[in-house]
């Protein structure tokens, strides 16, 4: 008898263990806070201070051994104070009757946005995400879109991507994207058709290798433009990286079409270049180069310094950026960046001075 | 009175652990002991000859019927001869870090199976079938990594702070790869790097 009580005990440790197990679910969250002070000078007159604060946090659920789920929120808040708005400005209320008020010196602003939630599969070889999900293409960079997007690796070394979003930022109307990633002897090599409807169609190929502890690399993007009478977008870069010492070293070179550039969405997405304000984003004939230097100063601190340079048109713009890096603990990072602009104008010259720390979770 | 004495000395305490594991909707009860068994140690994992194997013995097993399927539970125990006894007492401290290592060695099984299973499903084309390959020629080989170099590269690739041209490849299994399977898949590197 006391046998039978025991193993109807243990039986029904059994069913509560299996059903424990089985809705049992493994949830990690990760994160980063980063905060941002920056100063920025125009004309050596009127100066914009203020911050910028960056708040994402991500739970990801695994589900079983193939599927997740991924949910993000991002909060943002910023300020700036603009020590040029003097004066006055005229506003019209709600019974016509003209209002005049200060300018205001200080603008903030803040959001919150669900900029994650998808649910993803993987195995095999083949992954699958579904849902809402930052697009990354080499003319976007991470902007939000819901919908499809799905990896398969045919091989060692060669994927084959696919991905339609019905809804993005990029545009009003549906995106897609074909890609075939890898490498063969050596060289990786990847082939992008991204289309926006109604807006573009843009074909990219980049090609890149290391020699001798040189990386060499080259991407061409060819943009045609659904808009009548706009000219096709062209855009070359060649790279070239390397380490001298403990001194890394990287060169790039760009040019876009006399006509037009080819289509990017963001001004880091990888079929452009950009340093802090110089851009070479979606400009038609420019041709362009950045070098850079890096080099750690200390176990926890490094710096770089970077110059870039373009003709565009008959003009020419440039800017140099000095920047220090510190790792304050595993988890946190801080840096202290100075940039000086010059423009088409002098009017448009202008320096900035930021110091950040982003902490991650 | 010498006798006790060299039994105080030199006896082993028998300490046993114990497990139950259950199989429902057996057939062929004639081969019972091959099926993989849920629950306890088993784990869905292991065998009862799988268990035999790795040291546990049947200690009792419960079969009942129903139609023509039965379902099993089998209790088992598994004997760890501690030298805990100094002085003719019991050496709790010792006796208790045994117990720990025991249980910390069935963790890792269990780790090193799971961590297996999810690399050779996810990792295992382009990383190689002992980590050894550099993809695409600009990652490093992950079997030189510790296991903070190994999570801050998965974290680092979901959040988009990682890419040295192939991030988007990449990124789809760092996302579905959780804290768990990232320390699981570590274990058994160093098992098959050893």
């Amino acid at each position: 008898m006391t046998k039978m009580i025991k193993m109807s005990l243990v039986a029904a440790v059994a069913v509560a263990g299996f059903t424990t197990s089985a809705s049992a679910m493994d949830t990690s969250y990760t994160g980063k806070l980063y905060v941002e002070n920056h100063a920025t000078t125009v004309k050596d007159t009127q100066t914009v201070t203020g911050y910028d604060i960056d708040f994402d946090v991500k739970a990801t659920t695994k589900i079983n051994d193939n599927f997740t789920a991924i949910v993000g929120i991002q909060a943002d808040a910023d300020r700036k104070d603009d020590k040029s708005a003097k004066g006055k400005e005229a506003t019209v209320d709600k019974n016509g009757a003209i209002v005049v008020t200060d300018k205001k010196e200080e603008v903030t602003g803040s959001a919150v946005t669900m900029d994650k939630a998808n649910l993803n599969y993987a195995n095999n070889g083949f992954t699958l995400k579904f849902g809402r999900q930052g697009i990354n293409t080499p003319t976007t960079d991470g902007e939000t879109g819901e919908g499809v997007l799905a990896t398969y690796a045919v091989a060692k070394g060669i994927t084959l991507a696919a991905a339609h979003f019905g809804n993005n930022k990029i545009a009003d109307t549906d995106a897609h994207a074909l890609a075939v990633l890898g490498s063969v002897s050596g060289v990786n090599f990847q082939l992008w058709n991204v289309g926006v409807a109604g807006v573009v169609e843009n074909n990219t190929i980049s090609a890149s290798t290391t020699v001798e502890g040189i990386a060499l690399g080259a991407r061409y993007a060819m943009s045609d433009f659904d808009t009548a009478g706009v000219a096709d977008g062209k855009t070359a870069i060649v790279t070239v990286g390397g380490k001298v010492s403990d001194v890394s070293l990287s060169f790039a070179y760009l040019v876009n079409g006399s006509g037009n550039a080819a289509f990017t969405t963001d001004a880091s997405s990888a079929n452009t270049a950009e340093l802090v304000k110089f851009s070479a984003q979606n400009t038609a004939d420019v041709k362009a180069f950045i070098i850079g230097a890096s080099a750690p100063v200390s176990d926890t601190m490094s710096a770089s310094l970077k110059y870039g340079s373009a003709d565009v048109g008959s003009a020419s713009i440039s800017e140099v950026v000095a920047q220090l890096n510190n790792n304050f603990a595993k988890n946190l990072t801080g840096s202290v960046r100075y940039a000086a602009y010059s423009g088409l104008t002098s009017a448009s010259d202008q320096t900035q001075m930021r110091a950040d720390l982003k902490y991650s979770f | 009175m010498k006798y006790l004495i060299c039994t105080i000395l030199f006896a082993n305490i028998l300490f046993a652990n114990s497990t139950m594991c259950y199989k429902n909707k057996i057939t062929d009860v004639s081969t019972v002991e091959n099926e993989k068994f849920d629950g306890g140690e088993c784990n869905s994992t292991y065998s009862i000859l799988d268990m035999k194997k790795s040291g546990w013995n049947i200690s009792d097993i419960k079969i009942s019927q129903k139609n023509d399927l039965f379902n099993f539970i089998y209790i088992l125990k598994k004997d760890t001869k501690v030298k805990a006894i100094s002085n003719g007492k019991v050496d709790y401290a010792k006796l208790s870090k045994i117990i720990k290592e025991d249980k910390q060695k069935q963790e890792d099984k269990i780790a090193i199976k799971n961590g297996k299973r999810i690399y050779n499903k996810n990792c295992k084309l382009c990383h190689g079938l002992k980590a050894e390959l550099k993809p695409q020629n600009t990652s490093l080989a992950i079997n030189t990594f510790n296991l903070e170099q190994l999570q801050d590269t998965m974290r680092a690739y979901t959040w988009n702070e990682q890419d040295k041209g192939f991030a988007f490849v990449m990124k789809p299994y760092a996302e579905v790869t959780t804290p768990t399977d990232i320390q699981n898949i570590f274990k058994y590197l160093k098992t098959i790097n050893k």
